[in-house]
């Protein structure tokens, strides 16, 4: 079942790539992907390409996929393993959700992060107090590791 | 899947006459499937979907499982899936919300006609509503069909239509028949209908759990602790791990990516003794937990919850003297509290070259520049294959590296397109001593120049301006200040404007820290107002007001406020009050805002309480005037 949803996703961002993002399998093992993420202009995460890992587990679509970045990226909903907090990923997952709009979610959330559900609750304090402080960091770690 | 089991049988009852006949309704197309029912006549009709659905068109493809949809399942909010899947999801899954939007969904729709639309039927075209699963069918086929995918019916056909009720019946039978058996590890967890499930001999049910027997499955995940118990994924094994066993959350501290568990909590603790750096006062060994990553930590918890011990008798000092004494004696402590010292590091070292690694090695650079070539030619393949052969061109040496830099400007259009940057990490494709990077650096260092110089002009003029400002403030408050030397906190303010920018930033993040967001003179200007004389500096605050409004864009507005606010304290009369007294309010809220900027505040809207000697100041010039 999950197999022919996987391939049919391949092929649809074959077709139709979202914009600012991509995806495909490492290697011949269709359920494990790598996709990138270039960091939204009006964000410090600008200029950066960032790297996912992603996992598909044998019961997609009725299970999210499994979503981490392998780039270093300072961000509150993000933490140093690259695990996402991001409510689609999880129990707001819906089986129609596709790979390519999990991205342009995770993009999103590069644009606004969510610091009342922090993953991080030392960057969302920053980013709640200092924020210039914040952008200063991202904007650095984006250099240093996206660039 | 006895919870699933029950409501099915019950559906068997009412049911089963009907259902009978269209046993070969739900053959789904699942390969492995067929290779069971390839023995039964019923083989022609699943063939048939299978090849149909190599060559079928979008619309006809169930968005969830990109199958066949034989028999659609529609919801009131508009939405289409397969009868499979939705009812996978209401039956199996347990869930009345639609696959697509989540809304819970009380009753749906599943009938024959998948262009159909919700609003289409009415509940007289209803020939059976199943209220258990909220499902109500358009023909007894879809019924049948929909209905039979839950019963567990032999494969190999020898006891007929027979429905075994539950996996543990089927799997009994399918032991005692055909030597064979399903994994019950998958029947519990996997959601799939009894029909989909594998069946296996006993070498391959091994095969299957402990190595995985299809792509994307690497068989079921075993507990080291617990002889061989296996569970579905690794969600469920991780679930069992915190349940059952014990987590170091010291080494999660260091590395959290590579946790460490132990059986139980004695096997921690003996970890933990070898390891970490335990607390060994009896109340802390009983409390359990009470461990530490380094020495230090531990000398402070001794000193901060046992500083009563180590007072008293000196036990305390013996205590951890000990510690060392048996550190230093026994060869494997040291050791080992070196390595996880080294750990440590080594694991943020690690981390850090991992990072590098995965971010800094030539394949990811060369990933993240065709990734970025690719993102700048918009996804267009053509685009992005005369990059490729650019690049090879240079490769082979057939182009120099400003051919290479021309036909880049030639080929990437678009405005966002930094080509120096793709410069840059095409360099980077190349060993550093070479002639191929050498020379693709010469045109990036090149490029980077222009590239400051423009990015630097706008900045430049913007410096010279706040430049002249702060020449301007320097010497007004030269003279000032030169007649005043009383104002101390003020020479610190003067000296950071006169010198750049920078510092002007630096100078705001000190004492401005959530209103300086972009422009900087200001509030330098904004301290030296309220401390001055008050005649001096309104002519020279009003030059920068001038300047001001053009360059603070987000956070500014407040900032130009509290400076008239300012300017008007000295006259302070009624009419301005109510200006005040809202930027009072604004200026709590934000709390962290300077002294002087509250000073002000406070003072000119004289409501609320004085603190502040500045305030006091004031409100004696307003007297004064």
């Amino acid at each position: 079942m999950s197999l022919k949803r996987i391939t049919k996703e391949l092929n649809d961002l074959g077709r139709d790539p979202p914009t600012s993002c991509s995806a495909g399998p490492v290697g011949d093992d269709l359920y494990h992907w790598q996709a990138s993420i270039m960091g939204p202009p009006d964000s410090p995460y600008a200029g950066g390409v960032f790297f996912l890992s992603i996992h598909f587990p044998t019961d997609y679509p009725f299970k999210p996929p499994k979503i981490s970045f392998t780039t270093k990226i300072y961000h509150p909903n993000i933490n140093a393993n690259g695990n996402i907090c991001l409510d689609i990923l999880k129990d707001q997952w819906s089986p129609a959700l596709t790979i390519s709009k999990v991205l342009l979610s995770i993009c999103s959330l590069l644009t606004d992060a969510n610091p009342d559900d922090p993953l991080v609750p030392e960057i969302a304090h920053i980013y709640k107090t200092d924020r210039a402080k914040y952008e200063a960091t991202a904007k650095e770690w984006t250099k240093k590791y996206a660039v | 899947m006895s919870v699933h089991a029950k409501p099915k049988r019950d559906f068997r009852r009412t049911q089963g006459a009907q259902a009978a006949p269209k046993r070969d309704e739900n053959k789904g197309p699942n390969h492995w499937k067929r290779t069971f029912v390839d023995s039964q006549s019923s083989n022609a009709q699943s063939d048939g979907t299978d090849g149909i659905s190599e060559d079928l068109k979008e619309g006809e493809l169930c968005i969830i499982c990109a199958d066949h949809m034989k028999y659609a399942a529609l919801s009131p909010c508009h939405h289409v899936t397969c009868n499979k899947c939705t009812f996978r999801q209401r039956a199996l899954y347990g869930k009345k919300t639609c696959l697509v939007c989540r809304t819970d969904v009380k009753l749906v729709v599943f009938t024959a006609d998948t262009a159909a639309n919700f609003d289409d039927f009415s509940p007289s075209n209803y020939v059976e509503v199943n209220e258990s699963y909220g499902v109500a069918f358009t023909s007894s086929d879809v019924s049948s069909a929909t209905l039979r995918l839950l019963e567990f019916i032999c494969p190999y056909g020898d006891s007929g239509d027979l429905d075994y009720g539950s996996f543990k019946k089927f799997n009994a039978h399918l032991k005692s028949a055909h030597n064979k058996t399903i994994c019950m590890i998958c029947a519990q967890h996997k959601k799939a209908f009894p029909s989909e499930l594998k069946i296996y001999t006993p070498n391959q049910l091994r095969a299957h759990q402990s190595k995985g027997d299809f792509e994307g499955f690497q068989g079921h995940p075993m507990c080291g602790f617990c002889s061989g118990q296996r569970f579905y994924s690794d969600d469920e094994l991780a679930v069992h791990m915190r349940d059952r066993h014990e987590r170091c959350h010291i080494c999660d501290q260091i590395d959290s990516k590579h946790p460490q568990f132990f059986k139980d909590y004695d096997q921690l603790f003996q970890h933990f003794k070898h390891e970490h750096f335990i607390c060994t006062v009896q109340s802390c060994l009983d409390s359990k937990f009470v461990v530490f990553r380094d020495d230090l930590d531990l000398q402070a918890h001794i000193l901060r919850e046992h500083g009563s011990i180590l007072g008293s008798a000196r036990g305390g000092i013996s205590v951890s003297g000990g510690r060392r004494f048996q550190s230093q004696l026994s060869t494997f402590m040291p050791s080992s509290r070196g390595i996880g010292n080294e750990n440590q590091f080594d694991s943020s070292a690690a981390r850090e070259s991992n990072s590098t690694n995965s971010d800094n090695s030539r394949e990811v650079k060369k990933l993240r520049m065709e990734e970025r070539a690719r993102h700048y030619l918009n996804y267009s393949h053509s685009d992005f294959d005369s990059f490729l052969s650019i690049n090879e061109g240079y490769q082979k040496r057939m182009i120099t590296a400003e051919d290479v830099f021309h036909a880049y400007q030639d080929l990437f259009k678009s405005e966002e397109a930094d080509i120096v940057l793709l410069i840059y990490d095409f360099s980077e494709m190349f060993p550093e001593n070479s002639a191929a990077y050498k020379d693709l650096r010469v045109i990036y260092e090149r490029e980077q120049k222009k590239k400051d110089l423009q990015t630097n002009f706008p900045s430049l003029s913007r410096s010279n301006s706040s430049l002249l400002a702060g020449n301007v403030i320097g010497g007004s408050w030269g003279s000032s200040s030169s007649s005043k030397p009383t104002g101390k906190y003020n020479f610190p303010a003067l000296k950071k404007p006169t010198n750049s920018q920078p510092i002007f930033g630096a100078n705001n993040k000190l004492s401005y820290k959530p209103l300086h967001t972009t422009a900087s003179p200001r509030p330098v200007v904004k301290k030296t107002v309220p401390t001055g004389a008050a005649n001096y500096k309104p002519t020279y605050l009003e030059k920068n007001r001038a300047a001001s409004p053009s360059i603070p864009k987000e956070k500014f507005p407040p900032l130009p406020k509290v400076q008239t606010k300012k300017y008007r304290a000295p006259p302070l009369q009624q009419p301005n009050i109510p200006d005040p007294s809202q930027w009072s309010k604004s200026s709590l809220d934000s709390e962290s805002e300077s002294g002087d900027l509250h000073s002000n505040n406070s003072s000119s809207s004289l409501s609320s309480g004085g603190k502040k000697k500045g305030k006091q100041k004031q409100l004696l010039f307003h007297i004064g005037i």
